[in-house]
Formats: C-alpha cells, sequence, structure tokens
C-alpha cells in the first residue's frame, strides 16, 4: 500500500438557550445578557436564541 | 479560543476503529462536561483538572453522523450547571466514572464565557469533522 494517509479531525460548537414557561424569546436574549453573556455573539433564533458557536462552526 | 481533539482522543479514535489491544467496548465517546477552568487545553491534555465547579452529561440520544461530520448534543437543564462555562468537552467514559480527574478526554473547546441561568435550559452541540485531507 503506497497511498499516504492524511486526515484530520476538528470540534466545533453551538450553544443554544430555550425560554422557559412563559417566556418569549426576547425576554430569553435580554436576561442572557443582564446574566453577562456578550451579546455580539448572540444569534435570536425564532423559538431560541443561540448564545455562541466556534467561528468554524459547520454542524 | 482553541477547539482541540486531544492525542488521548485519537488514540481512543484509532483504538476503536481498529479494535487494538486497547480496545474496550465501554470506551467510546458518550459524555459531555462542562466546567468553570480557565486552564487552556493542549494536545496532550488528558484530563480536566480541577476545575472550581465541573458537571458532566450524557447525550440525549445516540449521536448521529453525515458524512465526515459527527454529532453530539446535550441539554443541560434548567436548574443545572449554573455557573459560566468556560470549557466544554466530550469523554471516552460513562458519567458514573468521568470526573474532573479522569483521564478521559476526547476533544474540548476552551477560553469560553458563557453564562447559564439557573432558570434556562441550554443544549450544547458539538460536532466532531473527520477531514480526507489529500
Amino acid at each position: 500500500m503506497n497511498r499516504n494517509v492524511e486526515a484530520s479531525v476538528s470540534a466545533q460548537l453551538r450553544v443554544i438557550a430555550h425560554p422557559p414557561e412563559g417566556w418569549n424569546v426576547l425576554k430569553l436574549y435580554d436576561e442572557l445578557v443582564h446574566a453577562g453573556n456578550d451579546p455580539k455573539k448572540m444569534i435570536i433564533q425564532d423559538n431560541y436564541v443561540i448564545v455562541y458557536q466556534t467561528e468554524n462552526w459547520d454542524g | 479560543m482553541a477547539d482541540n481533539v486531544f492525542d488521548q482522543g485519537l488514540q481512543r479514535i484509532a483504538d476503536t476503529a481498529s479494535q487494538t489491544a486497547g480496545y474496550s467496548s465501554s470506551r467510546y465517546i458518550r459524555t459531555f462536561s462542562v466546567d468553570d477552568s480557565s486552564t487552556a487545553f493542549t494536545q496532550t491534555t488528558t484530563t480536566a483538572g480541577s476545575p472550581t465547579n465541573f458537571y458532566d452529561r450524557a447525550f440525549d440520544s445516540t449521536p448521529t453522523r453525515s458524512g465526515l461530520v459527527v454529532t453530539h448534543t446535550t441539554t443541560i437543564p434548567s436548574a443545572d450547571a449554573a455557573f459560566t462555562h468556560r470549557r466544554i468537552a466530550l469523554h471516552d467514559d460513562t458519567t458514573a466514572n468521568v470526573t474532573g480527574a479522569s483521564a478521559t478526554l476526547v476533544c474540548g473547546v476552551d477560553n469560553l464565557s458563557i453564562v447559564k441561568p439557573n432558570n434556562v435550559p441550554f443544549t450544547y452541540v458539538i460536532t466532531l469533522t473527520y477531514a480526507d485531507n489529500t
């Protein structure tokens, strides 16, 4: 066998916050910012908030 | 911020794929952890060390693979792990055996600052991407 094996493994991360009962997504966003999370890294979706994801997120 | 697959984790992946002498049917990627340590992971990291707060949990369901990407998902209930998450990791043993001191680390992401309130459930999605570099 003369074919080189050139493979790698990398890890990526996404963190999602779900609104508790009775909260809408905007209240969740405000609470997460108030708790100390960086709003520049947060993304509001329809019914959840992405708190953080790695730059190379590909999931 | 660094995302690493540690040498120890690569060894576990190799052992499992080829069922070497180091292979164990119970040792595969099966537990998620989060802790509040500011210590950076390195390629030779084997344990989480001694973080003030360490929390581990099994995956929500069996990980899935699409092409070369394997996805692992863990939901932390609202009342759990309410501290600043600075590192996340995957381990190759059961939750009963995973601790901050267990040599079970496979991969991890460090230098995070994610604050989990005690009334909000968080879902962590971690992917491992296997790449053919030829």
